[in-house]
C-alpha cells in the first residue's frame, strides 16, 4: 500500500485560512487502511479545523466526502456537487490522489492533507515499513525476497558495505542490514548460490532517474 | 484516549476535558465520585471556549 | 466584585457509558440514592470500545464542557 501521515494541523489551518467553506476529501484505499486519510481521518480533520476556527472567533463550514480511490477520474468525479459549494478542497489521499483531484477541479485550490511517505506494508499494528521504490526492474528473485534498494541506505546491489556490523546498518544502528537479511533468507531457502551472481552496472533509467514515467498499454486502450 | 487528548491540544483545547474511567456495574459510589471529581476539575478549567463563540441561541 | 452578578459556572458533562459496566453503575448509584451532580448527561454505548474520537470532538463542538468515557 501507499503510506502517508497527516500533515501537521497548523500547516493545514494556514492553508485554509482564507476559506469559509471547504470540502475535506478522504480516500478509501491505501490511506484508509493506514489510518491517515480515510473517511474517519477526514471527519476528525474537519472537526479539528472547525474547532480551531471557532476558537479564533470565526466560522468554518466543512463538507466531507470519501470515495473509493482518489487516483482515478471516475471516482473523483463524485466530488463535483460538493466541490461546487466550496472554496477549496483538502485532499487526504496520497500524492497521486491529490493531483488527480487538482486536475479534475482546475478552478479550485486543492490542498494536501497528508504527507505521502512510501510504498510499504504494516509490519505490525502501528508500524509501517518501506518495501518498494518502484525501480521498474525487479531483482527480488535474486535477493531472497528482500529489496536492497528500498532497504539499503546506499542501494547496494552486490553485498553489504563495510558498515554492516552484527547485522545492523551503519547509517542507523537500530536498522537491520538488508544484506545480512538477504544472506539469511537465501541460506534458509537453500539458494546461497544466487549470491555468486554479480549484478552488472545497473540501468536506473527505468526508475525515477529516467524522468517522468508513463506506462502505455495499447491492449488496454479503448 | 491519549490520541483524543492530543487532538484537542493540537487545536488549543485542554486535553483534561476528556477522561476515561473504568467502573464496574457494582460500583455505584464510584460513579458518583467520578462525576463529582470531574465537575470540580471542569470548574477549574472553566467553560468550553466553543460555547461562547456559538453566537446567540443554542 | 464585578463578576458577582454572574451565575456560578456549572460544567456540563457528557458521559459515554458502557451498557454493562458504567451505565449499570450509574443506575445503581441512582437506586442507592447516592448524591451526585445533576449536570451529567449519559449516552449509553453497547460497549465503551464503541467510542470514537469523532464522538468526542462533535460533543465538544456542540458545547459539552467535559467528556467522560466510562467502561
Amino acid at each position: 500500500m501507499i503510506t502517508a501521515v497527516r500533515k501537521p494541523l497548523n500547516e493545514i489551518i494556514e492553508m485554509v485560512a482564507p476559506c469559509e467553506k471547504i470540502l475535506v476529501t478522504g480516500c478509501g484505499t491505501c490511506v484508509t487502511i493506514d489510518y491517515s486519510g480515510g473517511a474517519k481521518e477526514a471527519a476528525i480533520l474537519a472537526s479539528q479545523l472547525r474547532i480551531a476556527r471557532r476558537l479564533g472567533g470565526k466560522k468554518l463550514e466543512t463538507l466531507e466526502q470519501t470515495v473509493e480511490r482518489q487516483c482515478e477520474w471516475e471516482f473523483v468525479k463524485e466530488f463535483t456537487d460538493h466541490a461546487a459549494e466550496c472554496q477549496a478542497i483538502i485532499s487526504m489521499a496520497c500524492g497521486a490522489g491529490i493531483q488527480t483531484v487538482a486536475a479534475a477541479f482546475p478552478d479550485k485550490p486543492v490542498f494536501p492533507g497528508v504527507n505521502t511517505r512510501f510504498i510499504g506494508m504494516p509490519q505490525k499494528q502501528g508500524v509501517w515499513e518501506e518495501r518498494c521504490i518502484c525501480c521498474g526492474n525487479c531483482v527480488l528473485h535474486l535477493t531472497g525476497g528482500l529489496c536492497p534498494f528500498a532497504r539499503c541506505a546506499k542501494t547496494l546491489l552486490n553485498g553489504p558495505c563495510e558498515g554492516s556490523q552484527d547485522g545492523k546498518c551503519e547509517v542507523n544502528r537500530e536498522l537491520d542490514c538488508v544484506w545480512q537479511q538477504i544472506y539469511d533468507s537465501l541460506k534458509e531457502r537453500g539458494r546461497l548460490a544466487d549470491l555468486q551472481k554479480i549484478f552488472p552496472l545497473r540501468d536506473w533509467s527505468t526508475g525515477e532517474d529516467g524522468g517522468y514515467r508513463i506506462t502505455v498499454r495499447e491492449d488496454m486502450m479503448l | 484516549m491519549e490520541h483524543a487528548k492530543k487532538l484537542l491540544e493540537e487545536i488549543g483545547m485542554e486535553g483534561e476535558r476528556v477522561e476515561m474511567v473504568f467502573i464496574s456495574a457494582s460500583e455505584g459510589n464510584r460513579w458518583a465520585e467520578t462525576i463529582s471529581q470531574m465537575r470540580e476539575k471542569l470548574k477549574e478549567l472553566g467553560p468550553n471556549p466553543l460555547k461562547q463563540n456559538r453566537g446567540s441561541g443554542k | 466584585m464585578g463578576e458577582s452578578g454572574l451565575k456560578e459556572f456549572e460544567p456540563e458533562i457528557l458521559a459515554f457509558a458502557c451498557h454493562y459496566c458504567a451505565y449499570a453503575a450509574a443506575d445503581l448509584a441512582g437506586s442507592m440514592r447516592l448524591q451526585y451532580p445533576t449536570n451529567v448527561k449519559i449516552i449509553k454505548l453497547p460497549c465503551s470500545g464503541k467510542i470514537d474520537i469523532i464522538y468526542i470532538l462533535k460533543a465538544l463542538e456542540a458545547g459539552a464542557d467535559g467528556i467522560l468515557v466510562a467502561g
